[in-house]
């Protein structure tokens, strides 16, 4: 009905004045005058159609969308200009909304898991086993029997394992969970059903590998596969959106991926053996808080614990376990990304000034015919709308794949990484940030025109303009502020590659180069002894291949074990200090440049059992006394067993040597405590790490090593062959994510803040230009022109540095956690973030500088 | 309204002409041109409405609901759009008149007081 009225009008119209017309022929006129005169009584036709278009339409949405097409019609008119700004902002936006992306995905969004609020991590910390967030089977089972406050209460482990399900034996990540973890976790299955309680060996499929392997091919439930030769039975495929959103705990041997098997688990009731290590989860009763539930545990843990263990109840809500290690990288990263955005909005800022004062004519004539000086202003707003749309839709694209590319090159760098998108929440943020930009850089422009005097504008044709000492004020206000960011977050980057330089060079008490690992499984059921033999074959055959060193056989970091000290008081089974055991053989040494602190090391041949310490576990157990020539004895030392004995008889064995520790992972960890036991007189070998010295590349000798494997009847395959310098590098990778993110942000700033510098002074030279040219007519010489201009500008650019050496000096602070060997404040990075900055700034003044002192006297005066 | 020649013409506010065109619709549906020589004609030449000013008037009239409009043909078999009294235009009349006829009165016994 809305459109009708009007569309007819303009045919009305011309009706209304044909009758006219004819009436005034009828009272006799002749038809041209009738014509006129008709015409003439009719009034303006303009007018009457815009009144009646403004009966329907608000007078106000008109005006806007003319504004809208205006502001789009001048942004199409400087391409090169547009594409900037546009650009500029696209970056900005796009990198903080990525950066946000990650933060959302693993800080802010919730646990799968319903009531993930509930769930709570808990962990006994042990003085002697820092870093780890473990309980072992005897504590969770006093746990789960005595724990009023908790309702549901969950092991697990994750391991790496080789299933072999008739085609090829591939190697999967496997998670072994108790029985609450289906409780809490209500998966909705696809096929089959949950393990019933206590059941074993039975396993739980993820859609994409029931889909990959077993052609989602449901006769799979009830089959029987192998992991690790242990026949285990499938019983359910689940979704694949479930996920294991636990945290894990970093371990060596523990390779990033997805879990694509799930294994019920049994968990040991307490015995005299050994202790299970778990991950433990509880879920705290409706109504209970996290900490009254801590209150309640602790006091049963209190109860229950071996006295002299020294341990005490750690409980935390689970998101925040899983993100603990991350959550200040996270906020330093969100950080540096809101400084970027920051420079950007100066930066585009800015250039928008600089148009503004390029078009004061312009807008002065508009003011002058009439536009209102708050219509102008509207449409200056309008213009900055514009762009920042734009901009925001090329920010879109920018984030989006900055995003994946993130996901791509670091899957490990942080838990729950890999699930990182622009959600909703990330597209409303983004959404509010843009419009607080747009705000931003369409307020600096319309600012500096505001007190501007439409007359002068008019008479002095624009160039110098009354209002240009403040305009060209706020545009020197704008670069320094930028170089100030540009410092802040080059000094932030600049410390982390500092700490990321000492960690690579840490000399880590060994020599990664030129060291060639791989991992074997020595899980055939072989007997002991047979083992034994394959191992020294292996050994042999590999030493002798051209390119090898050294070659030694390892498990470091697997294996935990008590050893009692012989003579000193006896220490009940629960109480007895856990140490890592590394079955080894003589050449390690010699492979990793073990470096003997006191003592020998293991010779070629040992007769009887002998140990070497390394410099923690002799502290830990023998602290100040000299441990050489002391006797030990534990379960796992001993002659090989041919069958599995439960209850192996502890044997002897004499501390030959100490050596220094060994940091292997993360060169920031606490080392570990751990001794190092000739292979043979290990009484079972489990999985093995071969390591080997190369004389040349590593990885040009691993194919014959391969070879020397194959030749040796192990039907084992040799799997995470690597040199040992790259899994070093990945252990790191989650450093050098947050420095490649940083250092990315600090480079675009610094790049923002020099063309900002390079305009800025340009502009103020053309400004300048009367009075540059009467200094050149009065006897200044180009060069003292040039130092002049110099000073001038690079006085705001040190201001500006100066300003961001104090802004980055409170900030860095929150980088703490993340550096290593260097301090926040380390004056050398600072010092060399100001110096490159200031320099840099000084090669942006150059040219323009060199073209005002230029500047010819007579030319400048007559362009007036 | 108009500028100029007839200073003769009374000036009309605007609410005036919405209820002269009320009132010019009350007998039959007119179109533009007929409803401007009406009320020219029932003011004896008075009152002479300037023509572009009218269309905006309708259409105010119209989006209150007071006057609708119909395509039809005139007497001269041309196309013309035809305007309409509603029901609530006809209520709306009343009411305007009675106001009118109030506020004159009120003009009058100050202009003259009796």
């Amino acid at each position: 009905m809305m459109r009708a009225p009007f569309s007819g009008l303009d045919a009305e119209i011309r009706d209304h004045i044909a009758r006219e017309t004819q009436d005034n022929i009828d009272r006799g006129m002749a038809p041209d005058e009738a014509r006129r005169a008709a015409w003439r009584a009719f009034g303006s036709v303009a007018s009457t159609q815009e009144d009646v278009r403004s009966v329907w339409i608000p007078v106000r949405l008109e005006q806007l969308a003319q504004d809208g097409r205006y502001a789009l019609r001048s942004v199409r008119r400087s391409p090169f200009f547009s594409a900037v700004v546009i650009a500029t902002l696209a970056i900005g936006i796009g990198m903080t909304t990525a950066v946000f992306g990650v933060f959302n995905a693993i800080l802010l969004r919730p646990l799968a898991y319903p009531d993930a609020g509930r769930l709570v991590a808990i962990a006994s910390e042990r003085p002697d086993l820092p870093g780890q967030f473990l309980a072992n089977n005897e504590e969770f089972w006093h746990w789960k029997e005595q724990s009023a406050s908790l309702d549901a209460l969950f092991a697990y482990n994750i391991y790496n394992q080789t299933m072999n399900a008739g085609a090829e034996p591939s190697r999967m990540q496997v998670a072994v969970v108790s029985d609450d973890f289906w409780k809490v976790s209500e998966p909705h299955l696809l096929a089959g059903r949950l393990p019933d309680e206590g059941e074993r060996n039975v396993v739980l499929l993820s859609e994409r590998l029931y889909a990959r392997t077993f052609d989602s091919d449901p006769r799979v439930l009830g089959r029987v596969v192998t992991l690790d030769r242990t026949p285990v039975t499938v019983i359910g495929i689940l979704p694949d959106r479930f996920r294991l959103e636990l945290p894990i705990q970093r371990r060596q041997d523990f390779r990033g991926g997805e879990t694509e098997i799930f294994r019920s688990f049994a968990i040991e009731h307490p015995n005299d053996r050994f202790r299970q290590l778990l991950s433990v989860v509880g879920r705290v009763k409706p109504g209970v808080t996290v900490d009254q539930a801590r209150a309640e545990l602790s006091a049963v843990h209190e109860r229950t614990r071996n006295r002299q263990s020294e341990s005490r109840l750690v409980m935390l809500p689970l998101q925040e376990q899983m993100v603990r290690d991350v959550r200040q990288a996270l906020n330093v990263l969100l950080m540096g990304a809101a400084l970027l955005l920051l420079a950007v909005c100066t930066n585009v800022a800015d250039l928008l000034l600089a148009r503004v004062t390029a078009r004061s004519k312009e807008m002065a004539v508009r003011v002058s015919v009439g536009a209102g000086r708050s219509r102008v202003l509207r449409q200056l707003l309008f213009e900055s709308v514009a762009y920042c749309g734009l901009g925001g839709a090329a920010a879109f694209v920018i984030a989006r794949s900055g995003l994946a590319a993130i996901i791509r090159v670091y899957p490990d760098a942080a838990p729950r990484l890999a699930e990182a998108s622009l959600d909703r929440t990330v597209m409303a943020v983004s959404l509010a940030v843009l419009a607080a930009v747009a705000l931003f850089v369409g307020v600096m422009p319309a600012l500096s025109l505001w007190r501007a005097n439409v007359h002068d504008i008019l008479k002095e044709g624009g160039r110098t303009a009354s209002a240009a000492p403040r305009r060209l004020r706020l545009r020197r206000t704008l670069v320094g502020a930028q170089l100030a960011l540009a410092v802040a977050l080059l000094c932030g980057a600049g410390l982390l590659l500092k700490s990321f330089w000492a960690m690579n060079a840490h000399p880590a008490g060994f020599n990664p180069e030129q060291v060639l690992a791989l991992r074997l499984n020595f899980t055939e059921g072989l007997p002991g002894p047979a083992k034994v033999d394959m191992a020294d074959r292996v050994l042999a055959r590999i030493k002798a291949l051209p390119g090898v060193t050294a070659a030694s056989v390892n498990s470091h970091g697997d294996l935990l074990t008590w050893i009692d000290v012989v003579g000193a008081p006896e220490v009940p089974p629960g109480e007895r200090r856990p140490f890592f055991m590394n079955q080894t053989s003589p050449d390690f040494a010699v492979v990793m440049g073990l470096r003997t602190v006191s003592g020998r090391w293991l010779a070629d041949h040992e007769p009887s059992p002998v140990v070497v310490l390394n410099e923690t576990a002799a502290r830990m157990q023998f602290g100040r006394e000299d441990p050489i020539g002391r006797r030990i004895r534990g379960a796992a030392i001993g002659a090989p067993q041919v069958r599995r004995d439960p209850n192996p008889a502890p044997t002897e064995a004499t501390v030959v040597g100490v050596v220094a520790d060994l940091r292997y992972t993360k060169l920031d960890e606490e080392p570990l405590p751990e001794f190092f036991l000739p292979y043979e007189h290990a009484r079972s070998i489990y999985r093995m790490n071969l390591i080997v010295r190369t004389s040349g590349d590593p990885l040009a000798v691993a194919p014959s090593v391969r070879a020397a494997l194959g030749e040796s009847e192990t039907r084992e395959r040799p799997f995470d062959v690597t040199t040992l310098d790259a899994a070093l590098s990945e252990s790191i990778a989650p450093r050098r994510f947050n420095l490649v993110v940083l250092e990315t942000f600090a480079v675009t700033a610094l790049l923002l803040a020099l063309v900002g510098i390079y305009a800025v002074m340009s502009y103020s030279i053309t400004q300048r230009e009367q009075e540059l040219g009467i200094r050149a007519a009065l006897g200044a010489g180009p060069r003292q022109v040039m130092v002049m201009l110099i000073r001038q500008e690079m006085s705001v650019a040190l201001a500006g540095i100066v300003i961001g050496l104090v802004a980055a000096f409170a900030l860095t602070r929150a980088m703490r956690s993340l550096l290593f060997a260097v301090t926040p404040d380390d004056p050398l990075t600072f010092v060399a973030a100001a110096g490159l900055l200031a320099i840099a700034a000084l090669l942006a003044c150059f040219a323009p500088a060199r073209r005002g002192a230029l500047v010819n006297p007579l030319q400048a005066l007559r362009a007036q | 309204m108009s500028t100029g020649e007839n200073a003769d013409r009374i000036a009309l506010l605007q609410g005036t002409l919405d209820l002269l065109i009320l009132r010019t619709l009350v007998l039959a549906p007119l179109n533009g041109h007929d409803i401007v020589k009406a009320i020219a004609r029932s003011s004896e030449d008075v009152l002479k409405v300037e023509q572009g000013s009218l269309y905006p008037a309708l259409h105010r009239l119209i989006k209150r609901g007071w006057i609708t409009f119909e395509a039809g043909t005139s007497e001269n078999n041309r196309q013309a759009k035809f305007y309409r009294l509603t029901p609530k235009g006809k209520k709306q009349l009343a009411i305007e008149t009675s106001k009118w006829e109030k506020l004159a009165g009120a003009v009058a016994r100050i202009l003259r007081p009796a």
